[in-house]
C-alpha cells in the first residue's frame, strides 16, 4: 500500500461512509414499506430530470440541472404518495416499477433528441465513484445530514407508517402527506447519490444492511448500528479488493455486498438451526450442486465453441478476417533508405549506379544515387543532375542539384528550381550545352 | 380563369425545375459528419449527402432507428470507415435492402481504404477485451488521412456517376491541395510537393529533416506554415487523452500522449490503472487532458480538477460544435483548443 493507493482510494471511501450511514437507515424503511425498487425509479426520475435539462441546453453539471432533477424527484415523490391506497389491489411494486420504465424509456427519448448523450445514460448504472471529490462528498454529508435529522426530528410518525401503516390510517395521520415527505427527502438523498456512486452501488447500499440486520435483529438501534458497521466493512473489503485485483471499483463493491449478505444468511442458517450438522450437510450439497451446474455451463461453453469452429472453418472468426485484412495489406518490399546508405557507401560501381538510378523511384533516393554518381564520376553524375533539373517534380530536390552543379560550373545559367520543368527550358537547354563542351571530348 | 392557369404554370414549372434538380443529384448517406463534409466537399453541387451519426455522437454507439434504414434504401452511395468502428452499419445496409451499397458493390466506400493504419494488434486474440483488431480506426484525426479518405469517396462517386468523374476528380485535387497547403503551409508545399511531405511527416521525419536542410540559402523549416507550424511548440509534449481517439493526431503533430482515462469505453477504469495515470501525469508533468466532447463533460472536467490538469473538451467529427461546420474548421478547432490548453496548463 503506497501513498498514491491512498490517495486515490481514500475519498472513495469516504463517500462510501457517507452513503452507508443514510442508506442503511432508508433501506430499513424501503424493506418495511416493500418499496425495494423506489430508489432505482426515483434515480431513473432525477436522471431523466436532468436529461430534459440537457434538451434545453444546460449542462448536466450546472446547478440548473440539478433543479431540474430536483423538481423531477419531487414529481415522483407525489406520484408514489399518491399510488399509495390503503386497501390495495394492485401491489405499490407494480406502479414503482412502471414508472421506472417508463422513465427510462422517456429518457431514452428526450436523449434521441438532444444533442449527444446516451453516455449520460449510461454512467447512470456504473457511477464514477473513484473520481468522486472532497467538495462532492462534503455537500452530500452536509444534504445527508439535513435529511437525517429531519428523520429523527419525526421519527416516530415515519417508522409507524413504515412498521404498521394500518395503526396510523387509525390514529387519524395524514399518511399520505407523510408519505410524500418521505419520498421527497429520499429523493433528495438518491439524487445525490446515483449521481456519484451510480444506481447499482446505492441500490445494494440500500438494501443488503437493511436485509441483513432485520434477519439478525428487531431493534432498529441495533440494526442500525450493525447495517453501519456491515457497511463500513464491505466498503473497505471491497474497495481492496477492487485496487489489489485491479478491478472497476463501483461493481466490485457490489459483488462484496452480494457475498458478504449470502455469508451472512448462511451463518444465521447455521446458527439457528436446531441440528447443525443437517444444516452445515445441506449447505455443503446446496454448493456441490452449484458446483456441477457451473460445470455444465463451462463444458456446454466449450461445446458450443468448438462446434462453431467446425461449422464455418473459414471464417469461423473475426479474427481470421481482420489477418486477412492485415495480409493483404502488407506493402511490397522496396529499398529501403538504410538500404540504400549501406550500398552508397560501400565501393558501388558507377555503372550499377546508372542502373540503379533507372529502377529506383523514390525521387529522395534518386537523387542520393546521381549524388553518389557525381562523387564518383563527374561526367555521367552531372549528366543525371542535370536530367533532374528537368524532370523532377520536387523543387527542392531540384535546387539540390543546382547546388551541386554550381560547383563545377560558374553560372546557373538562369535556372529558377521553384519553376517547373519546361519553364526552365532555356536554363535546361543551357546546361545541356554546358555538359556537352565540359565532358563530351573526354 | 387566367389566374388559375397562371398559378398552375407556375405550379408546374415549379415542380419540373424540382424534380429536375432531383433527378440530378446524388443521395450520399455517409456514416460521420466528417466523411459527410468530404463528400460534399468533392461532390459539390452534383450530390446530396447526408450523415448518421451525429458530429457530438459516439460512433460505437448508435441506436438504430427506421429513418436510417429509409434514408439507406434511397442512397446511391454509402460511406463508412470500413473497420470496426461502426459496428452497426452492415445490419442497417441489410435493413435497407438496397442492394447498390452492399459493401464490394459500386455503390460502397470504405473511407479508411488505403490509409496506413497504426496500433494495429500484433496477436489477433479479443483477451485483452474490446481491441480494434484492425488498427485504431479513429482515422479522421490525421488531415493527411483524409486526402486518402477524399480519394476513397470520389472514386466512389466516380462509380455511381461516371459522366462527372472529371468533376470529381478536379474538387478532389483541389481539396488535396488545400489540406496539404493548410497542413505545411503554401510556401512549403511549393518547395517540397505535398506528397513528399506527407510522407515524411507521417513517418515522423518531417521535423529533422526540414531542420537539417536547406533551400536557398535559408533553412526548409523557415519555410514551415500551417497546422504544422501552429503546432511546433507542443511538440514532444506530454498529454493525456480520455479515449484513444487521437492516436493518428498525436502521430503526426509528434504529441506524446502518456495515458487514457477510461481505456474501454463504458467501463470505469481499475483503481490500479487511475493510479497509474495519475503517477504518469504527475511524473511526465502531463496535465493537459483531450476528450472528445461525447464523454460525459462534468466527469472530465471533475477528473482534470482532481490531477490539477486542463481539460481540452473538443468534437471529434464536423458539426460537434455549431461553429465547426467543416473539416478545415474541426483541425483549426483542435489546434487552437490545445494550443490555449498547453499554454494554460505553464501558467497554472
Amino acid at each position: 500500500m503506497n501513498v498514491n493507493m491512498i490517495e486515490i482510494m481514500l475519498p472513495a471511501f469516504a463517500e462510501c461512509l457517507v452513503l452507508v450511514g443514510i442508506h442503511s437507515y432508508l433501506g430499513i424503511h424501503v424493506i418495511k414499506r416493500k418499496v425495494i425498487f423506489v430508489d432505482l425509479a426515483l434515480a431513473q426520475i432525477a436522471a431523466l430530470g436532468s436529461t430534459f435539462a440537457f434538451l434545453f441546453g444546460i449542462d448536466p453539471s450546472s446547478t440548473g440541472a440539478y433543479w431540474f432533477s430536483l423538481g423531477f424527484t419531487i414529481l415522483g415523490a407525489a406520484i408514489f404518495s399518491l399510488s399509495r391506497i390503503r386497501h390495495e389491489k394492485i401491489p405499490q411494486e407494480a406502479v414503482i416499477g412502471l414508472v421506472y420504465a417508463l422513465a427510462a424509456a422517456v429518457a431514452i427519448l428526450v436523449v434521441d433528441r438532444a444533442p449527444h448523450g446516451a453516455e449520460h445514460i449510461k454512467e447512470i448504472m456504473t457511477g464514477s465513484i473513484l473520481w468522486v471529490q472532497w467538495k462532492t462528498i462534503a455537500t452530500a454529508a452536509a444534504v445527508y445530514a439535513v435529511v437525517g435529522a429531519f428523520h429523527f426530528a419525526f421519527r416516530d410518525k415515519f417508522l409507524l407508517i413504515s412498521n404498521n401503516p394500518e395503526i396510523a390510517y387509525r390514529k387519524g395521520i395524514n399518511v399520505r402527506l407523510w408519505d410524500f415527505l418521505f419520498y421527497v427527502s429520499f429523493g433528495f438523498v438518491i439524487t445525490h447519490s446515483v449521481s456519484t456512486a451510480g444506481v447499482l452501488l446505492v441500490f445494494v447500499f440500500l438494501v443488503v444492511p437493511a436485509i441483513a440486520t432485520i434477519m439478525i435483529t428487531d431493534k432498529l438501534w441495533l440494526q442500525l448500528v450493525l447495517g453501519w458497521g456491515m457497511g463500513t466493512l464491505v466498503s473497505m473489503l471491497g474497495l481492496y479488493v477492487s485496487y489489489a485485483a485491479d478491478l472497476p471499483s463501483g461493481p466490485t463493491v457490489v459483488a462484496t455486498y452480494g457475498l458478504v449478505l449470502m455469508t451472512t444468511t448462511l451463518g444465521l442458517y447455521v446458527f439457528r438451526a436446531k441440528r447443525k450438522i443437517i444444516a452445515l450437510r445441506n449447505i455443503s450439497l446446496g454448493m456441490a450442486v452449484f458446483i456441477v451446474i457451473l460445470g455444465i455451463f463451462w463444458s456446454g461453453g466449450t461445446f458450443f465453441k468448438r462446434q462453431q469452429l467446425n461449422e464455418h472453418p473459414l471464417e469461423a472468426t473475426v479474427e481470421s478476417h481482420a489477418k486477412e485484412f492485415h495480409e493483404e495489406n502488407a506493402n511490397a518490399a522496396e529499398l529501403t533508405d538504410d538500404q540504400l546508405q549501406q550500398l552508397l557507401n560501400g565501393k558501388p560501381l558507377a555503372g550499377q549506379l546508372i542502373n540503379l538510378y533507372q529502377t529506383v523511384e523514390n525521387p529522395f533516393q534518386r537523387f542520393e544515387i546521381a549524388h553518389r554518381l557525381f562523387d564518383l564520376d563527374q561526367k555521367s553524375g552531372s549528366k543525371y543532375l542535370i536530367d533532374y533539373l528537368e524532370n523532377c517534380q520536387i523543387p527542392f530536390l531540384r535546387q539540390k542539384a543546382l547546388d551541386i552543379l554550381a560547383l563545377v560550373s560558374d553560372s546557373d545559367f538562369g535556372y529558377d528550381a521553384l519553376k517547373p520543368g519546361p519553364q526552365n527550358q532555356q536554363a535546361i537547354a543551357n546546361w545541356q550545352n554546358w555538359w556537352k563542351k565540359k565532358y563530351e571530348n573526354q | 380563369m387566367k389566374k388559375i392557369n397562371l398559378g398552375l404554370i407556375v405550379l408546374f414549372g415549379l415542380a419540373l425545375v424540382i424534380s429536375l434538380f432531383a433527378a440530378d443529384q446524388i443521395n450520399v448517406v455517409t456514416t460521420l459528419t466528417t466523411y459527410a463534409d468530404i463528400a460534399r466537399q468533392i461532390g459539390g453541387d452534383k450530390v446530396e449527402v447526408k450523415a448518421i451519426v451525429a458530429g457530438d455522437q459516439d460512433a460505437h454507439f448508435v441506436k438504430p432507428k427506421p429513418s436510417y434504414a429509409v434514408l439507406l434504401s434511397k442512397a446511391d452511395l454509402f460511406v463508412e470507415t470500413g473497420l470496426d468502428l461502426e459496428l452497426w452499419a452492415p445490419t442497417l445496409i441489410d435493413k435497407s435492402g438496397n442492394p447498390r451499397i452492399r459493401s464490394g458493390q459500386p455503390g460502397y466506400v470504405a473511407a479508411a481504404d488505403g490509409v496506413k493504419l497504426l496500433e494495429v494488434p500484433s496477436s489477433l486474440d479479443r483477451s485483452q477485451g474490446d481491441v480494434h483488431i484492425y488498427g485504431n480506426p479513429h482515422i479522421t484525426t490525421s488531415p493527411l488521412n483524409m486526402k486518402v479518405v477524399a480519394q476513397n469517396i470520389s472514386i466512389g462517386l466516380s462509380n455511381v456517376s461516371p459522366e462527372n468523374a472529371d468533376y470529381f476528380q478536379t474538387r478532389l485535387e483541389e481539396f488535396q491541395d488545400k489540406i496539404d497547403e493548410k497542413m505545411f503551409g503554401g510556401q512549403l508545399v511549393q518547395i517540397l510537393g505535398g506528397e513528399t511531405l506527407g510522407q515524411l511527416a507521417q513517418s515522423g521525419k518531417l521535423i529533422p529533416f526540414l531542420n537539417s536542410q536547406t533551400f536557398q540559402g535559408k533553412k526548409l523549416s523557415e519555410y514551415l506554415g500551417g497546422w504544422m507550424a501552429d503546432m511546433l511548440p507542443l511538440r514532444g509534449k506530454k498529454l493525456v487523452t480520455y479515449h484513444k481517439n487521437w492516436i493518428y493526431f498525436e502521430n503526426l503533430f509528434g504529441l506524446e500522449i502518456v495515458g487514457h482515462v477510461e481505456p474501454k469505453p463504458g467501463i470505469p477504469p481499475s483503481p490500479k490503472h487511475v493510479e497509474e495515470l495519475i503517477q504518469k501525469i504527475r511524473r511526465d508533468d502531463a496535465r493537459v487532458i483531450l476528450a472528445a466532447n461525447y464523454f460525459d463533460e462534468r466527469k472530465v472536467r471533475e477528473i482534470a480538477q482532481k490531477v490539477k490538469g486542463v481539460a481540452v473538451i473538443v468534437p471529434l467529427a464536423v458539426g460537434g460544435v455549431p461553429e465547426v461546420q467543416n473539416y478545415f474548421q474541426l483541425v483549426d478547432y483542435w489546434i487552437s483548443h490545445l494550443i490555449a490548453a498547453f499554454s494554460q496548463a505553464a501558467s497554472s
